[in-house]
């Protein structure tokens, strides 16, 4: 079985090395220089990024990701389509984190409403606020259901920790995942 | 945006004189690699914007389709629909890339877009 899975969030907060840290082939990217100085960073995403994972149980996940910045809102809807699930990552270091989620949120609530969603919330044992309980919070005011986790994209096994949730959110979302896919 | 004023001034010279010289077209846009306008001409301003991220996102991934295939660097992309054709040409310049996009009827000779296209960005790479 093969799924496509998504990852999104805001510039910066990690999707790329994310992807890099568990994916088993070079992952591609489509990483150009930043010309944003209200983007601290040299390279940003502009098309996608990809990778592949093989899961014990024999599936192996297809990972996109996006670019983060709004004005590539085109490649989300391109992304999404036939993708099984969604993980959003915030930057806790980054101004608004919270307004932040809203925008991926809003911008892929046909893929949230129709699969499964993750939210990793990156820099959180330096950045403590918001908390986990705020994100829940807010996720449950907009009526989505889905886990909030501290994460450090580099960690290979918080990664993959991600996805594993992902899956689980989707069998129980559909009951089996393999049968419905 | 921290690109230079002179980078911007030289796009402007650049597009006006491939605009003169290709005649009719819908719109050409000059946008970083990073997918934002530097100059435009276009009957619509939001469109050369929109169309400077969309040129980013095709770029970058005809630079992978290009390595993929070993067939060296990207040069261009040329899109053909049912009314018209988008050409899009990368551009190498000393501050960041550029794209040059040019968008034009189907009555226009993709030729001519195309040579006229090439000596622009072979102006802004001698920035």
């Amino acid at each position: 079985m093969e799924h496509k899975i998504v990852l999104t969030g805001v510039t910066g907060a990690g999707k790329t090395t994310a992807i890099g840290a568990v994916s088993e082939i070079d992952p591609v990217n489509t990483d150009v220089r930043n010309t944003d100085a209200a983007v601290a960073k040299p390279f940003t995403t502009v098309g996608l990024d990809y990778g592949e994972i093989r899961l014990d149980g024999g599936q192996r996940l297809r990972l996109y990701g996006t670019p983060g910045q709004a004005r590539f809102e085109f490649m989300w809807r391109i992304v999404s389509q036939g993708a099984l699930g969604l993980i959003i990552l915030v930057d806790n270091s980054q101004d608004a984190p919270m307004e932040a989620l809203e925008t991926y949120l809003d911008g892929f609530s046909d893929l949230i409403e129709r699969t499964a969603c993750v939210v990793g919330i990156g820099r959180q044992a330096t950045h403590p606020e918001p908390g986990l309980d705020d994100y829940a919070n807010r996720l449950a005011e907009r009526g989505v259901l889905c886990p909030v986790v501290p994460v450090d994209v580099r960690e290979r096994a918080d990664v993959l920790m991600l996805l594993d949730l992902l899956l689980t959110q989707l069998e129980m979302k559909t009951g089996n995942i393999d049968e419905s896919f | 945006m921290n690109l230079s004023d002179a980078m911007k001034t030289q796009a402007e010279g650049v597009i006006d004189e491939l605009v003169n010289a290709i005649g009719d077209i819908r719109a050409a846009v000059i946008s970083t690699e990073d997918g934002f306008e530097l100059v435009s001409r276009a009957r619509d301003d939001a469109q050369a914007s929109r169309l400077s991220a969309m040129a980013s996102s095709m770029a970058a991934l005809g630079v992978m389709a290009g390595e993929e295939c070993e067939i060296g660097g990207f040069r261009s992309i040329t899109l053909e629909a049912d009314s018209g054709f988008i050409l899009m040409l990368q551009s190498t310049h000393p501050e960041t890339n550029l794209i040059l996009s040019v968008i034009a009827d189907s009555q226009a000779l993709v030729g001519k877009v195309l040579l006229y296209g090439k000596k622009s960005v072979a102006r802004l790479a001698k920035a």
